[in-house]
């Protein structure tokens, strides 16, 4: 267990900078997720941690130690790839001791870890068994079992689910909370799928082009993301943007919307104050599609808004609905009761409250007042 | 509920097409001429080396046998003569073994080594010595000859068994790599990572990742090798003496007897001698031979 701390690190392959700047502390024994589209650096940075790849620029201390020049073998850290990346020649005891071996562990010592680690994930009776006697959530337990082995200071987990299916994929990310719970380790968990992202972690890390965009708690990132990009990422369906006039004077603000004669007006009220300094310019609103509600029992500052309906899709617990106001096509999700017909017309209420604004130059998100 | 207990009728025949008939019969036949072509010079030798050389000449090269020997093996073997030592191909055969298995060894073992370091360790490089290494793959064996010739005779190997496996070393490991490297380019990144992590060297992780994944490409490299390495005449011609010949040199000389008469009945029988050592190999390996070429190294 250990704190891991990640100054001013960035990394170039050629001259195609990969990761730009990156600066998080991570505390001991938590469990940070580092999220993002394909190709943001996740990998490379996980790597970077690893001892994997090298730095181009910064530093690195794990605990006391500063680990930047350290190769992988010397940093005692573990890592479970996507891959599993089991050794398929050796059977699923080899494939734990392997690292236990080069260490030159006593024999004893490694049958004792093996039992303990066989035991906490279940795996006892795979252990004579070869990777590709194994189901994909084995498989998994596997890899997970190699890295629990070297009872490592820090755990790395690069998209370790995504290769299972979707029911196995739920139960195992319970797992591996359970486990983090019980084992209290430090663990750098990446993922491309936001759900994994907010469920797992203490705190997320989300990416994008090699720079990071946020780094905060689960809460924070999908209430008060710090730009239009994290608030856009994070969320599905993901959220509505709509770039707005500012219209009005102090205490009567309106966001307008017009297209061609269509328009779409939304009386400020309460949150009028955040936006004084813009206008007779523009702001983008950001709404989730949980901020579309059909009664007006709720207290916040509801403003009506008339919807044709485009396509209804019942999800089971919820029906999502996709509709249009003015030229716009936005989604929402309301209970499931709610079956309108397609091409009906109907009255949502949009819940103020809860709302993002965006500045549309910068896209960062306008604070709150 | 559909109904799952009562099978259908599984055997239901095609019906008969008269064109598809017709184009399967022309496939055949046109296969059928075509393998016979191939297999012919090998059947003809097969069935002079069993007549006697008498006949050969009195009746046709080509032809059925009237009567049958196998005197002419027990000459080829142990006492025909090559350059008027009548021993027969037996020392040379010996000579081609204890030169072309070692060299197919090492050339293999090179070539995995090589093929691992090029595509899966971080090598400074790697992409301008896989270039050089396929110029060798290339390079015809003429222009390496009198190159190789200088340089025996520095190493003081000339016209020696160790001389002549250390140029089939050396040329055949241009080979060796290009196959280790193409297959073993396959082998996911994430298992040497792994193993990196788990704190396993170059040599460690090459000794208990790589080779274990490799048999496929080690079975398809040693019969390229020792097939080539034992066919192989121009090096043999050169690089070798009345000390130490391979037989595929000395076949050469075999037919070259004072008599002026050409002994095409023993000559079979040694041709086929020195061809069982290939065919064998072809005969126990050539399945391995289309699987690993084809398969990947981990599915
Ligand atoms: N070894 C490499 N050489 C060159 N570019 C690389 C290398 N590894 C990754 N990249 C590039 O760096 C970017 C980030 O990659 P990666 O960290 O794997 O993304 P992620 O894991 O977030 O999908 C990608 O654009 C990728 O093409
Ligand atoms: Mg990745």
């Amino acid at each position: 267990m250990a704190r891991l701390t990640i100054d001013s690190t960035w990394k170039k392959y050629g001259e195609f900078l990969a990761l730009r700047d990156i600066n998080l502390d991570i505390r001991d024994g938590e469990f940070v997720v580092l999220v993002g589209p394909s190709g943001c650096g996740k990998s490379t940075l996980l790597s970077i941690i690893a001892g994997l790849e090298e730095t181009s620029y910064g530093t690195l201390t794990l605990g006391e130690r500063d680990v930047t020049d350290l190769s992988a073998k010397d940093r005692n850290i573990a890592m479970v790839f996507q891959s599993y990346a089991l050794y398929p020649t050796m059977t699923v005891r080899q494939n734990i001791t392997f690292g236990m071996e080069n260490r030159r562990v006593p024999k004893d010592a490694q049958k004792k870890v093996v039992a303990d680690v066989a035991r906490l994930l279940q795996i006892e009776p795979l252990l004579d068994r070869k990777p590709s006697q194994l189901s994909g959530g084995q498989r998994q337990r596997v890899a997970m079992g190699r890295a629990l082995v070297r009872d490592p200071q820090l755990f790395l987990f690069d998209e370790p689910l995504s290769n299972l299916d979707a029911k196995l994929r739920v139960e195992m990310r319970t797992e591996i909370k359970k486990l983090h719970k019980r084992l209290g380790q430090t663990i750098v968990y990446v993922t491309h799928d936001q759900i994994e992202a907010m469920t797992l972690s203490d705190r997320i890390v989300v990416m994008n082009g090699g720079v990071v965009q946020q780094f905060a708690d689960p809460d924070t990132i999908y209430r008060e993301p710090a730009n239009k990009f994290v608030a856009g990422f994070m969320g599905s369906p993901s959220m509505n943007f709509i770039d707005m006039e500012v219209e009005g004077r102090q205490n009567d603000i309106r966001l307008v919307y017009r297209s061609n004669g269509a328009e779409l007006a939304i009386p400020l009220g309460r949150r009028h104050e955040e936006l004084l300094p813009y206008v007779g310019g523009k702001v983008t609103i950001g709404a989730r599609p949980e901020h579309f509600v059909l009664d007006s029992k709720q207290d916040g500052t509801l403003v009506p808004v008339s919807a044709r309906v485009e396509v209804v899709e019942p999800t089971g617990p919820d029906t999502m609905l996709v509709f249009q106001v003015a030229d716009l096509s936005l989604v929402a999700v309301l209970p499931a009761n709610f079956r309108p017909a397609e091409d009906e017309v109907i009255n949502l209420l949009l819940d103020l409250e809860h709302v993002c604004f965006f500045d549309p130059e910068t896209t960062v998100r306008i604070p709150r007042i | 509920m559909p109904d799952t207990d009562t099978l259908p009728d599984f055997n239901r025949k095609k019906p008969f097409n008269p064109r598809r008939f017709a184009t399967r019969v022309a496939v055949y036949s046109i296969l059928i001429v075509v393998g016979l072509f191939t297999i012919m010079p090998l059947a003809v030798i097969l069935l002079n080396s069993l007549r006697f050389n008498a006949d050969i000449l009195r009746e046709s090269f080509i032809g059925w046998p009237t009567r049958i020997t196998l005197e002419n093996w027990d000459v080829a073997w142990s006492s025909a003569c090559i350059n008027a030592s009548c021993t027969g191909v037996k020392p040379y055969f010996i000579a081609s073994m204890l030169m072309v298995v070692p060299a197919t060894l090492i050339s293999t073992a090179i070539g995995l080594v090589n093929g691992f370091a090029l595509t899966k360790w971080k090598m400074p490089f790697a992409s301008v010595v896989f270039v050089a290494i396929t110029i060798g793959v290339f390079l015809p064996p003429q222009v390496v000859l009198l190159p190789w010739a200088i340089a025996l005779s520095w190493l003081g190997l000339s016209k020696s068994l160790a001389g002549l496996a250390l140029v089939h070393i050396i040329q055949g490991t241009c080979f060796t790599t290009l196959f280790c490297r193409n297959y073993l380019v396959n082998l996911p990144d994430d298992l040497i990572k792994a193993a990196r992590i788990d704190g396993a060297g170059f040599f460690r992780t090459f000794w208990k990742i790589v080779v274990p994944l490799s048999p496929p490409i080690i079975i398809v490299t040693i019969i390229w090798q020792f097939t080539f390495i034992w066919n192989e005449f121009l090096f043999a011609v050169t690089f070798s003496s009345s000390d130490f010949r391979p037989i595929t040199a000395a076949l050469m000389s075999l037919n070259a007897d004072d008599t002026g008469v050409s002994e095409y009945g023993f000559g079979s029988a040694a041709v086929l001698i020195a061809a069982i050592p290939p065919l064998l190999i072809y005969f126990f390996g050539g399945r391995y031979f289309v699987r690993g070429l084809t398969q990947g190294a981990v599915k």
